[in-house]
Order: structure tokens, then sequence, then C-alpha cells
């Protein structure tokens, strides 16, 4: 079943460029977000997120709807960000944008509640960074961007199985973080 | 099954990607174990923290510096937009678009080298774009030129003699 995103792939790739402006206004800020917690780099992953999309438009003629459309494009953020991180590990650990700078994208808090809710934002923030990419990217995928376990599966090239056990231990490293840090 | 398997299959069970007999299975032990019942809730906590986390909203210009990318580098995406912008529309226009100097430039050079083949065998060094030094042949060594963007313009050009 070809599902609506993928009827918009087809319509670019038979002349509708409309159909690839819908696409990119749509995707632009999922990709953006998953890149840019998956990299820790805000302009490095401004700069994937315009190469998943040059990829996409590129690969237009050659389209086939072989799977969900958010598959498809997240499958290529996550190796496009996988190349990245291997090439330039070191240079991602020197100049990570600062936690506290993706934690605090909401409006000002005010409220004590608000305060508390940003705190706990940049813990997460922090014990994510913390996890195997591998793992941050399958829980990125299904707790962000809503991918059901098989879409994930296709997206990182693994078993549903993986996925499962990729997400729980990512999870269970989460609330370990969490708590030592609540209890600090 | 342990309460540590089944908190293994805790988030499944939230994300709803248990099977019936294992969701109904969990359930009926939920209903008896204070431990997994608060290991559910902390996982439930948890997946509202993540919910919360904001969304990285991309700056203004962004999509304006995708398309002048496309255009600067010409990645096929490039020779796609000119197509897009401007479709040649006659066979004479044909004739001006950079894509038609690039058919001629493909026939040129096709015949300079099937010329040189056939008549200077005893020169193998001969330097084809010494040779034929013409702006078609410049252009075909474009080396923003995809390769796909060569073969379409030597289709192309079969297309037109067809």
């Amino acid at each position: 079943m070809v599902d609506d995103d993928a009827r918009l792939m087809l319509a670019f790739r038979d002349g509708d460029r409309s159909a690839f402006e819908a696409l990119f206004a749509r995707y632009t800020p999922r990709v953006l977000t998953f890149l840019t917690r998956l990299v820790r780099d805000r302009a490095r992953a401004e700069e994937l997120t315009q190469d998943v999309f040059v990829r996409i438009y590129n690969a237009a003629d050659r389209y086939e709807p072989k799977a969900r459309f958010s598959t498809w494009i997240f499958g290529i953020a996550h190796n496009l960000g996988l190349n990245e991180l291997a090439r330039a590990h070191r240079r991602y650990e020197q100049s990570e944008t600062p936690l506290e700078e993706l934690a605090s994208a909401d409006p000002a808090p005010g409220a004590d509640q608000k305060v508390e809710a940003a705190q706990l934002r940049s813990r997460l923030e922090r014990a994510l960074a913390k996890l195997p990419e591998r793992q941050r990217a399958a829980l990125l995928l299904r707790s962000e961007q809503g991918l059901g376990y098989e879409e994930i599966a296709q997206a990182l090239d693994a078993s549903v199985s993986s996925v499962k056990s990729l997400i729980h231990r990512a999870r269970e490293a989460l609330l370990a973080e969490l708590d030592e840090e609540g209890a600090k | 099954m342990t309460c540590a398997e089944r908190r293994a299959a805790l988030v499944a069970y939230l994300d709803e990607e248990l099977g019936p007999a294992e969701r109904a299975e969990l359930e009926t032990h939920l209903a008896g174990c204070e431990a997994c019942q608060a290991a559910l809730a902390a996982e439930r906590r948890l997946t509202v923290a993540l919910a919360s986390l904001p969304a990285v909203e991309p700056p203004r210009d962004f999509e304006a510096r995708f398309w002048a990318r496309l255009a600067r580098e010409g990645e096929g995406g490039g020779a796609r937009v000119a197509r897009e912008r401007d479709p040649p529309a006659s066979f004479f226009e044909r004739l001006f678009s950079r894509r038609f100097a690039l058919s001629l430039g493909g026939a040129a050079a096709a015949a300079v080298a099937l010329v040189l083949a056939l008549r200077v065998p005893s020169e193998p060094d001969v330097d084809l774009q010494i040779v034929a030094n013409g702006e078609d042949l410049e252009l075909l060594e474009d080396p923003d030129l995809e390769l796909i963007e060569v073969v379409d313009v030597l289709e192309e050009w079969d297309g037109d003699q067809g």
C-alpha cells in the first residue's frame, strides 16, 4: 500500500515540483530534529538535512515506493548521520551543541513547574547524548518520530527483535541515568 | 517468565507492539505485581518526558539555501531545476540551450575521437582537448556535470538523430 507521502514523491517523480515542496515542508523539521539529536551538532545537522533532501531530489527519477516514505527518508538520514559520526567523532566531542540550548527551545519558563520541566529536558538530553548511536537512533525514531518497530527495522537495516532490544536497552539506560542525576 | 523478562516487554506493550497473547499475559501479570506496575509507571513517565523534547525548527532561509545549493552544485538536481524553470519549448530554443550545446559537444567529441582513431594511429598521446579545442568539449569536461547528465545528453542526442 502506498502512503500519502509516497504518493507525493510519485507525483514529484512525474514532474509535480509542488509535491516535492510539500514533502520538504513536512519533513524538514522532523529530519533536522532527528539529526540534531543524533549527531549533536546543530550546524552539521542542518547540512546533513540538506544532504538528505538533495539525495531524495536526485533519486526522484528512479523512485519506486518499496516502503513507507518516512522509512526511506529516515533510513537515508540515519546512514548520513552515522557516517558523519564515524568520520568526525572527535570533532563532535569538542564542539557539540550545548544540551541546554536544545532542551530550552520552548518558550522561557516562568512557573516552578516549567523550570522543573526544563530541567528534566536538560537531564534527558544529557542522558540521550550518552547512549550508543544505534540505541539513540532507534529510540528517537520511535519516541520522537513515531515510526513503528517494523519501519525502524527497515530504516536501520536491522531485525524487529534487534529494534525491540535497542529501544529497551536505551530506555533502561535513560531511566538509570535520570535516577542517578535526580539523586544528586 | 520472570519479572525481568516481562519488563523487557513493557515498552513494546506501551508502544502497542505486542501480539494479543503476549499482551493478555502481561496484563494478567501486571494486575498482581506491584514491582512491574512501578516499572510500567516509570516507562510511562519516560515516554511523556521524551515526547516533551522540543522539535528543532529549521532557520527561515533553509529552503532558499537548499534550492541555491541545488542550482550551484548541479547535482543532477541542478539540471532538473533548470528543466523545470525553463523547459525548452521548441527546436530553436533547444538549439541554444545548454543541454543541446552539450549534445552537440558529445557528437563533436565522438566524431573527433573516431577521426583520430582512424587517421592518427601513430600518435597515441594526442590530447583530444587540444585537437578539438572547442567549447563543447570544455563543457563535457565540466566537473559539475554528473555522469548521469552526460548519459542523458548522449541519449537525447541519439534520440535527435533517430
